[in-house]
């Protein structure tokens, strides 16, 4: 009996984790690519030194910093597959989210600073672990630049 | 260098795969879970095999020590636990005589080494323990009305302890709930490795399951040796099922077999038998008046 509760708690958390968390997901990738659209002639480059004709131009730093939640179900999912090995890709995606919405962050900094483009472009990430323990709780992505904006 | 016009559009499904989740989920669990499955079923029969390679001096220094917690009528209580003995040791004898072809699978037990218990508790029940110690509660003489029902009960018991099963249900808990723990400790989500173990723990209760039917068809057998016939077998069960129904979908949670099945076994024997001969009066000892219990 008490096994069966167990399973019930369980199952209730993944149904949970999967509805909101797929919502969560389908929602923020839509977003993604109509904003993706939006900042596209704020070009971004991983360049360490500046196009030609750009070396006159004001250099910021620009940064786009985002954290997102695991949902219930990833983590088991990612569970099961710490057992057996292979690619997390309930991970990958979120990893993904993550680094796009940062870019889009960068992008929408630079445009408020009136930069014509971002070079250097690089990302940090780490865990947010809060009280998940071992396991993942949340992701951080940060990604930054130098935004080049004419003098 | 030159700046492109635009950033370039991400084509989707490289860095993070478009495949639907539900369907590595599905596949991941399927395939644990009938690893965990084949595990635990290997684990269990290798346990088990061990199990009668234990020498019952071992077992017996493992042996708990069952004391008789009575609250009043002591007498009574004394009076009764040495008629349950006598009736006890009487089947135990009859077990000894009971012709195997094969493997003996009493020999393995000293017949001297079993003991027999009598105490006080809220619940009808009977169980053998490690060290071939049989307890009896006093609630469940109140449940048979003949000399045979009880009969069937201890008979159960001590086809448990004849076959060796307490050994080998302790040895195959303990090997399969270390390397279950061992296992799924490393999956990272503590209340999936918990489920995922509470999966493997009641794929081991089959084990269980057999190992009760196992028992009552050597119990029909003492019976049978015992009396000549096994009517009446079946008063403990039938009582049982009347008091506490069970839904046979919840077996799988269960140590034992649904009381169902059990007394479809029974009562098979008992036709089998085709003999319906007069059951045994309990010994006077053994009833134990409404007054002497406080309920």
């Amino acid at each position: 009996m008490d096994a069966l509760i167990q399973w019930g708690i369980f199952l209730f958390l993944l149904a949970l984790g999967y509805i909101f968390g797929r919502r969560a997901e389908r929602k923020h990738y839509r977003s993604i690519i109509e904003r993706e659209d939006v900042f596209r002639h704020v070009v971004v480059v991983s360049s360490r030194f500046p196009p030609v004709g750009f070396s006159k131009h004001r250099a910021d730093l620009v940064c786009g910093n985002v954290v997102i939640s695991v949902d219930y179900f990833k983590t088991v999912v990612a569970g099961l597959r710490n057992l057996v090995g292979g690619n997390v890709s309930v991970y990958e995606s979120l990893l993904d989210r993550a680094r796009r919405e940062a870019v889009l962050r960068l992008q929408e900094q630079a445009t408020e600073l009136g930069a014509e483009t971002v070079i250097n472009l690089k990302f940090e990430t780490s865990r947010v672990s809060g009280n998940a323990g071992q396991a993942i709780g949340s992701v951080e992505v940060l990604a930054y630049g130098t935004a080049l904006s004419r003098p | 260098m030159t700046l492109p016009k635009g950033n370039p559009k991400i084509p989707e499904g490289i860095n993070a795969s478009e495949e639907h989740p539900l369907k590595e989920f599905l596949q991941l669990l399927v395939g644990v879970l009938l690893g965990l499955v084949v595990l635990v079923v290997t684990l269990g029969f290798l346990a088990g095999a061990m199990a009668s390679l234990v020498p019952f001096s071992w077992e017996s220094s493992l042996s708990p020590v069952v004391a008789m917690h009575v609250d009043g009528q002591q007498g009574d209580m004394d009076a009764a636990e040495t008629a349950l003995i006598e009736l006890s040791q009487g089947l135990l004898a009859s077990s000894l005589e009971i012709d195997v072809q094969g493997d003996d699978i009493s020999s393995e037990v000293p017949p001297d080494a079993l003991g027999f218990h009598l105490i006080d508790a809220e619940f009808p029940n009977a169980f053998a323990t490690l060290g071939g110690q049989v307890v009896v509660t006093d609630e469940l003489l109140d449940t048979v009305s003949s000399e045979n029902g009880l009969a069937m009960v201890i008979a159960h018991e001590i086809a448990h302890v004849q076959l060796r099963h307490p050994i080998e249900a302790a040895g195959r808990g303990i090997v399969i709930q270390l390397t279950l723990s061992a296992v799924l400790g490393s999956s990272g989500n503590s209340m999936l490795g918990q489920v995922l173990s509470s999966g493997g723990a009641l794929t081991s209760l089959s084990f269980s399951r057999d190992m009760e039917l196992e028992a009552d068809a050597w119990a029909l057998a003492i019976l049978r040796q015992h009396y000549g016939h096994v009517g009446g077998a079946d008063e403990f069960f039938i009582a049982m099922d009347e008091e506490y129904s069970e839904s046979a979908w919840l077996e799988f949670a269960q140590t034992h077999p649904s009381t169902e099945k059990r007394l479809d076994q029974i009562r098979e024997a008992v036709i089998a038998d085709r003999r319906s001969a007069a059951l045994v009066e309990l010994p006077a000892a053994l009833v134990i008046e409404e007054s002497a219990d406080p309920e």
